[in-house]
């Protein structure tokens, strides 16, 4: 009898254990125990993928590519800067101390692996810590900001888009100064919660707040797309059109923290 | 078994190489979803299970993403079609039921592991274009396998 009822109910009962060590591992990620299987696994995959790309899809792309991708780089953080400093005064930039923090060292990489569901883009880059990157390092191209690091072996690293829900960008309205929080809801890029009476235009350029800790300043972000006012008309959630589609993204640059100089 | 181990990791490298070249708007067809419901018709109940979970929880390492989301996703998606097993009377696995069970299965795989990853879109949406986009993509992707591997029965 108990035999019975037990055969009758053993594959929900194994679904159930199976869901809850699912969710008991989800729970657990960002623990430290949890690192070092997972920095094994990627960087195992990540030099299969590497090699892969380097026999099938290499070939067919031009040298010239990461060159022109990283000119463009350098190019868009030397403007930013200049944009700066034609927007704010002196006082400003002497107490802000811009010059020092503009002196990135790039880190080209080739994203060897993407991960593009609506809301965890993620990419696998060919370079680790042996090439200087490390954990929180942010990652951009020509076009602006990509990423942050969030995981990183000796020949890889993962990292995590502002496409990814679990991004949280500081943010400026580089005309008007004010500051948000930009977050993927798994559509949009939206800076949440915005008085609805502050000074934001519809086309204005979002970059990196300085105010950011976690990220570096400055690096473009995207333009305004659309003002969503709440029902109250007191908040406003503003739709952000990202300057990357990272769909095509081949190639990227990781700021390094560690040199004053800037090298490929 | 070895087989399977290696069209699991040829379908991982395309998944994370090839398909988001093919992605249209973040929506993108499950190739771990298609194996996942091939076997799980193909083995036991419980090791379809056991199946659908280590492949999951596989590819979470692999991938670098959240470990557990595709392992719960996968886990699921077997028992689905163990569910669904009876559908297949004649005992052939590549029928148009097999199709429909990889709508059903993926649209499900696809709602749930972006669930899990925290999206804060509108549900109607969610389910829309996360879940029915999804399932649509991946079951294109997978009515080939009614033309090219013909006649395979369920016991084989």
């Amino acid at each position: 009898m108990f035999f019975r009822i037990f055969n009758s109910i053993k594959n929900y009962l194994l679904l159930i254990f199976l869901l809850v060590v699912s969710l008991f591992l989800i729970s657990r990620d960002d623990a430290s125990s949890a690192a070092k299987p997972k920095r094994l696994f990627f960087g195992a995959f990540a030099f299969v993928n590497s090699a892969l790309n380097s026999i099938f899809i290499e070939p067919l792309e031009r040298e010239t590519c990461a060159d022109a991708e990283f000119i463009a780089a350098k190019l868009n953080l030397e403007n930013e800067r200049l944009r700066i400093l034609g927007l704010e005064n002196a006082e400003l930039k002497e107490l802000l101390d811009y010059k020092n923090k503009s002196d990135y060292k790039l880190i080209t990489a080739k994203i060897i692996s993407k991960d593009t569901e609506p809301t965890k883009a993620n990419f696998v880059i060919d370079k680790g810590e042996l090439d200087g990157v490390s954990i929180g390092a942010n990652v951009i191209n020509g076009k602006g900001f990509i990423g942050i690091v969030t995981q990183v072996s000796d020949n890889s690293a993962v990292v995590q888009t502002f496409k990814n829900s679990k991004t949280r960008i500081t943010v400026q309205d580089e005309r008007t100064g004010i500051n948000g929080l930009a977050v993927w809801n798994g559509k949009d890029l939206t800076m949440k919660n915005i008085p609805a009476n502050y000074d934001i235009k519809r086309g204005d350029r979002i970059i990196v707040s300085p105010l950011s800790e976690k990220y570096a300043p400055y690096i473009p972000l995207g333009l305004v797309k659309e003002e969503l006012v709440s029902v109250s008309g007191l908040f406003a959630d503003l739709i952000i059109e990202p300057f990357n589609d990272l769909n095509t993204v081949r190639y990227c640059f990781v700021i390094s923290n560690g040199g004053e100089q800037n090298e490929k | 078994m070895l087989f399977a181990f290696a069209l699991f990791f040829l379908l991982s490298v395309l998944q994370s190489t090839v398909v988001p070249f093919i992605s249209i708007k973040g929506i993108e067809p499950q190739l771990l979803v298609i194996f996942v419901v091939y076997y799980s018709l193909s083995l036991k109940d419980s090791h379809a299970l056991w199946f659908g979970f280590l492949t999951g929880l596989l590819y979470d390492l692999l991938s670098g993403g959240v470990t557990g989301v595709s392992a719960f996703g996968l886990t699921l998606a077997a028992f689905i079609t163990i569910e669904n097993k009876s559908k297949f009377q004649q005992g052939e696995i590549f029928s148009y039921s097999f199709l429909y069970l990889i709508f059903i299965v993926s649209s499900i795989y696809a709602l749930v592991t972006n669930f899990l990853n925290g999206f804060t879109v509108n549900v109607l949406y969610a389910i829309f274009v996360f879940g029915v986009l999804s399932g649509v993509y991946t079951t294109l992707f997978a009515t080939p396998m009614l033309f090219l591997i013909p006649g395979k029965k369920l016991n084989e």
